[in-house]
């Protein structure tokens, strides 16, 4: 008798021990941590990896970010103007491809060109509004034609390089 | 949905049940209130990891290893690169092997912070499920200060890790180092030795020793079990031998050894322990490279290697061989939760059906890993 007892004290005081920890919380403002966040918006810090930016004025077109892309999410083309430098003229990112792994933004050879911006809202109401087109479209009528895709561009690349 | 003999009944539990950690479905036959077999249905999150690793090069395939064990990315990164390194006989300078250590072991709280939160709201406690997650979200900004992500970090890269950490991480690490032994104590209070709890999980779905083998169950499950086997003194890698740290092993203090009380407390105190490995490793932090100099094209030279590593949820193994290219010819992945599902079927069987649910939190599995 005496050890039934025991157990209903045990077991009474062991979940009141747990409520005094709730209640605790329930009624302490200063333990609250939860943001209201479409209110209250948190700033990412330094290095966050949001949505993908180009600059596309400094960009050399070396497509090296493309070919290192393990997802393919970057589709890119490039021509040669008049000065024979290599430019960019399509450069699309498929931000619902992109799996923000960063490999593209190492393997860029150019000091901030291709980075992560601090945005991390852009949902979208279809697939393709989530691709940010930073090309600068200056395409020549016949090449418009051919969908040029990466690996040609990264052919490309390489002849420019020898 | 009645068998031929109306004695039984099959019952599906999954793919979309909120205690199947993933999506999981598990064909139940039931005797009344009571389970007469179990047959796990897997595959639902199956992405072809594998194969993947078969098209990209060696550096690509490293995101993808992010999302074998989603809530232990950087555990995963690191098997992954020791694997490829050792491949290439690289060698990783010193600074780099205690960050990885630093990053590992606070993985390890964060996942084990998880399968103490889910476990507790499978058995039907709420509140720590949300205790668990504000903790974590304190490891998660760690990591966002030093990689920039939350949940995929790609951040433990062949060679070492991809960028140094910024000031003011170290500060952090020690401010979460000192508040969570005291929130350790409160998930006690609340959780680990409320009656009720107890009660609930102690005896129930014994783990034995020699079943514990048979099925190849490594991790929590199997020090539980009482056996002393962890990989980061049995074949220590890294700085893990100059460590000072137990490997808590499993006692039945509530009731049998290997139970599923056990398993459940057996986290509790992993997370101590690698609060006390994390300490130790901030004091050791000297200057120094944070990644040797690789190439950035790998053509390591043709052959096979393993190698494993103790994550939170068991051993993970890569094995890879490599025909001398630069994308790896095969590249085998075994996954701790693959062989810790294996057996609930043997568990499950002549037991009522809410041990279930605490059979499979108990056994912490993840979906992604096991499909992969
Ligand atoms: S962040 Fe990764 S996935 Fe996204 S575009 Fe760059 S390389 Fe591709
Ligand atoms: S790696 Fe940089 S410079 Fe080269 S194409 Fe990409 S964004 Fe342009």
């Amino acid at each position: 008798m005496a050890g039934y007892f025991k157990k209903m004290y045990h077991s009474i005081s062991t979940v009141l021990t747990g409520l005094g920890i709730t209640i605790k919380y329930g009624i302490n403002p200063k333990t609250e941590v939860t943001q209201q966040y479409p209110e209250v918006k948190r700033e990412p810090p330094e290095g966050f990896r949001g949505k993908l930016f180009v600059d596309i004025n400094i960009c050399t077109g070396c497509t090296a970010c493309a070919r290192i892309c393990p997802v393919d999410a970057i589709t890119l083309k490039t021509v040669r103007d008049e000065n024979k430098k290599l430019r960019p003229v399509l450069f699309d990112i498929d931000n619902a491809r992109c799996i923000y792994c960063g490999l593209c933004v190492e393997a860029c050879p150019v000091d901030n060109c291709l980075y992560f911006e601090k945005k991390y809202e852009f949902s979208a109401y279809s697939k393709e509004d989530l691709i940010s087109h930073f090309g600068l479209g200056e395409v020549k009528p016949a090449e418009s034609k051919t969908e040029d895709k990466k690996t040609e561009a990264g052919k490309e690349g390489k002849e420019a390089a020898q | 949905m009645t068998n031929a003999d109306e004695k039984f009944m099959q019952v599906n539990m999954g793919p979309q049940h909120p205690s199947t950690h993933g999506v999981l479905r598990l064909l139940v036959t039931t005797d009344g209130e009571v389970l007469s077999g179990v047959k796990p249905y897997i595959g639902y999150l199956h992405r072809a990891l594998e194969k993947i690793a078969e098209r990209v090069t060696y550096p690509q395939f490293s995101p993808f290893t992010d999302r074998l064990d989603y809530l232990a990315s950087m555990n995963c990164n690191l098997a992954y690169a020791m694997t490829v390194e050792k491949l290439l006989n690289i060698e990783v300078p010193r600074r780099a092997q205690i960050l990885r250590v630093i990053m590992a072991e606070l993985n390890r709280i964060s996942s084990h912070l998880i399968a103490f939160g889910s476990f507790s709201s499978d058995m039907g406690a709420f509140t720590p499920f949300l205790f668990g997650i504000r903790e974590r979200e304190f490891i998660n900004d760690l990591f966002e200060i030093a990689c920039g992500a939350r949940l995929t970090y790609n951040y433990i890269r062949i060679g070492g890790v991809s960028k140094d950490i910024p000031g003011g991480f170290i500060e952090k690490t020690r401010e979460f180092l000192d508040y969570f032994p005291a929130k350790i104590k409160e998930y006690n209070e609340l959780l680990s030795y409320n009656a009720i709890f107890i009660k609930r999980l102690a005896n129930i779905a014994v783990i034995s020793p020699d079943d514990a083998f048979d099925y190849g169950i490594t991790g929590p499950n199997l020090r539980a079990s009482g056996i002393k086997w962890d990989l980061r003194r049995e074949e220590p890698y890294l700085i893990y031998n100059e460590l000072d740290f137990d490997i808590p092993v499993g006692k039945g203090e509530m009731g049998k050894t290997g139970d599923a009380w056990d398993r459940y407390m057996m986290r509790i105190y992993e997370m101590e322990q690698s609060a006390k490995i994390v300490r130790q490793c901030l004091d050791l932090l000297a200057p120094g490279d944070y990644t040797a100099k690789v190439s950035k094209v790998l053509k390591p030279p043709a052959g096979e290697v393993y190698v494993r590593a103790e994550n939170p949820r068991g051993e993970l193994g890569f094995y890879l061989i490599s025909d001398g290219s630069t994308k790896p010819y095969r590249l085998k992945i075994r996954a701790p939760s693959f062989a810790n599902l294996s057996i609930i079927p043997k568990l499950a069987r002549g037991v009522m059906i809410a041990d279930l649910v605490a059979i499979i939190g108990s056994l912490d599995i993840i979906l992604p890993e096991i499909d992969r």
